[in-house]
């Protein structure tokens, strides 16, 4: 006997499979007969020739400024890791803090407002002026596109604790470090959790954006310097590794979410 | 009275980070050269003018190096506004029309997901590549980003439409059309409005990045002009007109979007 599902998935991969090269073999074949133009779309050949040089330790001059694939993933990840990490710690700690007291709550709402509706990926010319060129002010970008999201999230997160919860603790006796170790605590992983897939992109695309103004390495600096070489496949090729970066960064995402929330009963 | 005392204490820390700004920076040459001053200040016998002058002579169409005034203003808000028109309508649309087929949903679910893990900021230079340095490149990349977000919005809220109102639609007779009109439509209104509040941010903040890499006139060209040449104030003068529209267009947003959302049950 078939088993109709099996088939049924087995036919959606081959076809989305299937699509997926005859795509990367029409953008082939219509550059080969001048249909596309490679000046501005490049061909998945060069594109893949340019991949192999670029990752190369001995690549001419001709084709980079001097960095391999590596170095400038390297810096990319970095600045995005970094960036991510202390924000979303910096977040925690003021979230913890605005959340738990209301003065400071009402004092600093305003500004937080006001941080918030601010796009912060435009401040980049001016950290640069401020900071210098280099690794800090594409870090400081990173940490300033996420801490207010993260810092509002959690002060959220807090107000929104079961009272009963932590009204049955106080009459138990806790005190406010036990409240926050028992009570406080798991509930923010949830919340940290479910909005780390947002915040993760955010980041990831402040990195790249930190690296477009005053940069020397980095996948964002092999974009723009593609795009004012006139080297369409310079430019896809950095777009393929972004991709495969952010792709990467998605898989494990998934699994730390599966691996921390194992204990919580199935949502329905 | 803790209301004016919570308002007292704004003003109070809004004054003290100013008037420390102004302080330091006017006692250090490399703080000064670094982050500016709000006010101006006299810098070896001459007079530099601080974010405030500079906003003046903004405001009131005076000069402001390699900028026009409000026109800039004006550039940058015709290529959010149109990019954002352009990129939202083509998201409703095309997410609304695939999003129904549970085929094509199931068939295009990892091209989604790809493309939506992919950080759109990163096609700037590719826009400009292809399109050159003009009005209506800024507007594509702008609507190629708003797109992407409606679109997602709206794909993925078409899956949150209860199935038993489809269902009992069925049932009862509903053609397609009224299936859209009576259960689709009301379904994704919520997701399509908070959708929009998102995507007007990420119009405004990609308009002025693409603006930092090629253009000539702008806001963004404004601030950049600034960082290259050493004008701080400049920098924080355009970053707070930019910031100041952010913040009215969000505002205005978020109240529509309470105003449409006000019978939805909590």
């Amino acid at each position: 006997m078939i088993n109709h599902h099996v088939v049924r998935r087995t036919v959606l991969v081959a076809s989305q499979i299937g699509i997926t090269v005859l795509f990367i073999f029409l953008w082939q074949y219509g550059a080969n007969h001048h249909v596309i133009n490679t000046f501005f779309f490049s061909k998945p050949s060069a594109i893949w020739s340019y991949l192999k040089l670029w990752s190369s330790s001995n690549q001419p001059r001709s084709i980079s400024t001097g960095t391999t694939l590596w170095q400038d993933l390297w810096s990319t990840v970095f600045v995005f890791g970094f960036g991510y990490l202390i924000g979303t710690a910096l977040g925690i700690i003021s979230g913890i803090f605005i959340g738990t007291v209301r003065i400071v709550r009402e004092i600093t709402e305003p500004f937080i407002v006001f941080c918030n509706a601010v796009p912060r990926l435009i401040l980049l010319p001016v950290l640069v002026v401020i900071f210098g060129f280099g690794y800090l002010p594409q870090v400081i970008l990173v940490i300033l596109v996420i801490y207010f999201i993260v810092t509002i999230t959690i002060a959220e997160a807090i107000q929104e604790t079961p009272r009963n919860l932590l009204e049955n603790a106080k009459i138990l006796g806790a005190n406010k470090i036990n409240l926050v170790r028992e009570i406080y605590f798991p509930s923010l992983i949830i919340w940290i959790l479910s909005t780390s897939r947002l915040m993760v992109g955010l980041s990831l695309q402040a990195a790249v954006a930190a690296e477009f103004i005053g940069a020397e390495k980095g996948l964002g600096f092999r974009i723009t310097d593609g795009q004012s070489r006139f080297r369409a496949d310079e430019m896809f090729a950095a777009f393929v590794v972004v991709l495969v970066l952010a792709l990467l960064v998605d898989m494990v995402l998934t699994v730390v979410e599966k691996r921390a929330t194992r204990w919580m009963p199935p949502q329905s | 009275m803790r209301k004016t005392t919570v308002h007292l204490v704004q003003i109070a820390v809004l004054v003290i980070v100013v008037g420390l700004w102004q302080y330091l920076a006017s006692r250090s040459e490399t703080l000064f050269l670094a982050i500016g001053t709000p006010w101006s200040v006299k810098n070896h016998g001459v007079i530099v003018p601080g974010v405030a002058q500079w906003l003046a002579s903004w405001a009131t169409n005076g000069p402001v190096p390699h900028g026009q005034g409000w026109p800039d203003l004006f550039v940058t808000l015709k290529e959010a506004t149109y990019g954002y028109f352009l990129g939202v309508s083509t998201g409703i649309l095309l997410g609304a029309s695939l999003g129904s087929s549970l085929l094509i949903r199931k068939f295009a679910a990892p091209f989604i997901a790809i493309a939506n893990a992919f950080p759109k900021i990163a096609l700037a230079p590719m826009f400009i590549l292809i399109f050159g340095s003009s009005l209506s490149m800024k507007a594509y990349f702008v609507a190629a980003g708003t797109f992407f977000i409606t679109f997602y919005a709206v794909f993925g809220g078409i899956r949150t439409v209860d199935p038993v109102y489809l269902r009992s639609g069925k049932i009862l007779g509903a053609s397609r059309v009224w299936l859209i009109r009576e259960i689709y439509i009301p379904s994704i209104f919520g997701w399509v409005v908070s959708g929009l509040r998102l995507t007007a941010a990420w119009a405004l903040t990609s308009a002025v990045i693409v603006e930092f890499l090629a253009a000539n006139s702008g806001m963004g060209y404004v601030v950049n002009f600034g960082q290259q040449s050493g004008d701080l104030a400049q920098c924080w003068g355009g970053l707070f007109i930019i910031s100041l529209v952010a913040l009215i267009v969000d505002r205005s947003l978020y109240h529509l979007s309470k105003h449409f959302s006000a019978w939805r049950l909590k």
